[in-house]
């Protein structure tokens, strides 16, 4: 089995803080924590954390070159423990050479952002938030490599020590499932809930009013599909797993002749007729001119909302609402269908 | 909800062959295929109507599925009421049931919904997702009547299915079955918990519909049916989307989950009755008034528990969810039936809190080269059938259900 092994520029001993702009390396065999991992490590990858931020794609691009000539059985990166910079290093890296075929183990504190970042591509080792945990950390990606390296597959979250990767696979069972149904009905009417599908999250609460309309700045966000006419983009009818942004500068009014909706949940006839119907951009307008609230946020934000799992709703959500954070945005009219 | 009991006479199937007329003998089933094709094109008015026998196992993908149907017959020749004769009762008396074969339909209609391929492989890594795998298939190719109008065509195809499948258990009359099952409900269950089943079906329109009793069901209000009347007939699909969540008439004619309520019944709980309700509803007001009625009912028939199940997947799931919450706010608990999406569920409401999960209509079946194609030479989108892969759960016909007759879940990893 051969193991290759990612760490930042702290942990491969090249320094801290002052080499974070460090381009990629490439040195054979097991280096710094590596060789603690009891895995015939031969070749090690490292990389400063700010220099992966800061210039992802090259990164990658020379990593990912690496790994395809050295063609290493697993791919092990960290661990990155609470640090968010490397922990999104180690998670890229992971889900693209998991993409590539090289099944790859990350370790990391569970709010790490490596997490999101791998993608369920990589299994991601739940770590405490500083180096304290090393020793475990090592054990349980170790674990996972040694079963990944010769082309297993660890079992559930719970049984192999990973962090559930929203993923979920399908099993043959015995009974089937309108049987199950029965049996789990009759169990919660004597007291005992269960579930084979665990919930997902809780709802959103909502936020408290706009303190002060008259310097607001308002967005436009929507999930009707609404897109400029052509799509350009390309944006699905269903089960979207992207959101756009469209500048609204010097545009006044959503009129047919530039815009439509590509939504395919619902009859897009009326939307298409008058696209202000479904994004209000002349009410809007009107109202920027008469004061009522400060600006429009001069950007659309548009995707599909139909068969959008919650997932990916969620993330579009953060994605979007990070976007107008930074923009300043106080306030957004969201149009559903 | 008693009443006389529905005896199901099983024949079971030991082999199928071409002959010069149909009969029944010791399990052999003799087809007069010729015969067959030149009444379906008669009946039909589609002059490319091609009729092809499958062994269990072949290597064989069928593509543009509509629909299965299990071979049933009832003295009178009326085994969907509504549809082959008139809409009396179903449910009670006998009806003969072949074992070990099915009639399945393959068309590429016009106006339905194309974009996911809906196939059954008989053999190969997809082999494993489907009954039919195991089964003789009677196939019924009509080919590509994407010109005709699916409001003719449609009626015409679904018609000869169900009339193929009676013709065929027909030529068991006046042979004893294998085995008979009986399904009866007794009025004294002491004091077992009353259990509901909450049936949502497809109603959309021509080729997105459920036919009850020979008629499109799309509400405005939900009903009830009786469970016996479900397994023999009184229940024929007519949805064409969504291969792999969507029930088929044999989904509805073998209904598992009705079976195992009636089996049962009178020993650990009691069977309530059905409700009917249309899905894929446009308004929020329609989607509540049609959760609150069903929840009416069930509360009417005494139960204290409820399976609520659904097909498809999105739009439908919020129906089902609305029907669990409106159920469980009426003080009856639930369960519901529902299949999973690489991305989590569409829907939710903190009151399902039992979910049964079909299994992952996302998850990929690895791809498989068969030795002969049944249908369109090529997937809906453009791909060639005989080589497409891989391809999801959701393309393979009732793989994933949500009336719960597959032998899988998914699982967290």
């Amino acid at each position: 089995m051969k193991v290759a092994h990612y760490l930042n520029q702290f942990f491969a001993g090249f320094g801290a803080e002052e080499q974070a702009s460090m381009g990629a390396v490439r040195v054979e065999g097991a280096v710094g924590p590596g060789r603690g991992l009891g895995l015939p490590v031969a070749v090690t990858y490292s990389c400063g954390d700010d220099y992966f931020g800061e210039a992802e794609d090259a990164a990658l691009a020379q990593l990912l070159g690496w790994i395809a000539k050295d063609r290493p059985d697993v791919l092990v990166c960290g661990p990155a423990f609470g640090s968010g910079r490397y922990g999104y290093a180690c998670g890229s890296l992971a889900r693209e050479a998991a993409r590539r075929g090289v099944p790859a183990v990350t370790a990391m504190e569970p709010d790490n952002p490596g997490v999101v970042a791998a993608e369920g591509w990589a299994y991601v080792v739940p770590t405490t938030p500083t180096v304290i945990g090393m020793r475990q950390a090592l054990a349980g990606m170790a674990a996972i490599a040694r079963l990944l390296g010769i082309g297993g597959e660890p079992g559930s979250p719970e049984e192999a020590g990973y962090l559930p990767r929203s993923i979920r696979r399908n099993v043959r069972v015995d009974r089937l499932g309108a049987d199950r149904a029965v049996d789990l009905l009759l169990a919660k009417i004597a007291g005992d809930t269960l579930t084979e599908i665990a919930p997902p999250i809780a709802a959103v609460e909502p936020p408290p009013p706009v303190p002060n309309m008259t310097s607001a700045l308002i967005a436009l966000v929507t999930e009707s599909g609404c897109v400029p006419r052509g799509n350009p983009d390309h944006l699905t009818s269903r089960r979207s797993s992207r959101w756009l942004r469209y500048t609204l500068d010097g545009v006044a009014t959503l009129d047919s002749r530039g815009y439509e909706t590509v939504h395919g949940g619902f009859d897009t006839t009326f939307a298409n007729g008058e696209p202000n119907r479904i994004v209000p951009l002349d009410a809007l307008r009107a109202s920027e001119r008469n004061g009522n609230y400060g600006a429009l946020h001069p950007f659309l934000y548009t995707t599909s909302g139909v068969d959008t799992s919650v997932a990916n709703a969620v993330r579009f959500g953060q994605e979007i609402g990070a976007e107008l954070l930074d923009a300043g945005v106080t306030a957004v009219v969201l149009t559903g269908t | 909800m008693s009443g006389p009991a529905l005896e199901r006479a099983i024949f079971q199937v030991a082999s199928v062959d071409s002959g010069p007329s149909t009969g029944w003998r010791n399990g052999r089933l003799t087809i007069d295929i010729r015969g067959l094709q030149d009444e379906l094109r008669r009946a039909t008015r589609i002059p490319s109507v091609e009729v092809d026998l499958t062994q269990p196992g072949e290597p064989v993908r069928i593509v543009d599925v509509l629909d299965v149907v299990a071979p049933v017959d009832k003295p009178g020749g009326n085994a969907f009421p509504g549809l082959l004769g008139p809409a009396e009762s179903a449910g009670r008396g006998r009806t003969a049931l072949l074992d070990g074969i099915a009639v399945i339909s393959t068309a590429r209609l016009g106006d339905a919904d194309a974009g996911v391929p809906s196939i059954i492989d008989l053999a190969g890594p997809g082999a494993a997702l489907t009954p039919w795998s195991n089964t003789w298939n009677v196939v019924l190719s009509f080919g590509d009547v994407l010109d005709a109008p699916i409001g003719e065509v449609e009626p015409a195809i679904r018609l000869a299915s169900l009339r193929t499948a009676q013709t065929l258990a027909a030529a068991v009359r006046k042979i004893v079955p294998d085995r008979v099952e009986s399904f009866s409900i007794a009025d004294e269950t002491g004091g077992l918990p009353g259990i509901g089943v909450v049936l949502a079906v497809a109603a959309e329109g021509p080729g997105l519909d459920t036919f009850v009793f020979g008629r499109p069901f799309n509400g405005p209000e939900p009903m009830e049916i009786d469970p016996r009347g479900v397994l023999d007939g009184a229940v024929v699909s007519g949805a064409y989307n969504e291969a792999g969540t969507r029930p088929t008439t044999w989904s509805y004619q073998r209904m598992r989950l009705l079976e195992s309520l009636l089996e049962r019944h009178g020993k650990t709980l009691r069977l309530a009755g059905v409700v009917l309700t249309a899905a894929y509803l446009d308004d929020a007001a329609a989607k509540e008034r049609m959760a609150t009625g069903a929840a009416d009912l069930v509360v009417r028939s005494g139960a204290t528990g409820a399976i609520v199940t659904t097909f498809g997947g999105g739009n439908s799931h919020t129906d089902a969810m609305l029907t669990v919450r409106a159920l469980e706010r009426a003080n009856v608990r639930t369960t519901v039936l529902i299949a999973e999406t690489n991305g989590g569920l569409t829907d939710h409401v903190p009151e399902a809190d039992a979910m049964i999960s079909v299994g992952n209509e996302d998850e990929l079946v690895d791809a498989w080269r068969p030795d002969r194609v049944i249908g369109s030479a090529r997937l809906p989108d453009g791909r060639r059938a005989a080589s497409a892969g891989p391809l999801p759960f959701l393309a393979y016909v009732g793989s994933v259900n949500q009336l719960g007759d597959r032998p899988f879940r998914s699982v967290s990893a």
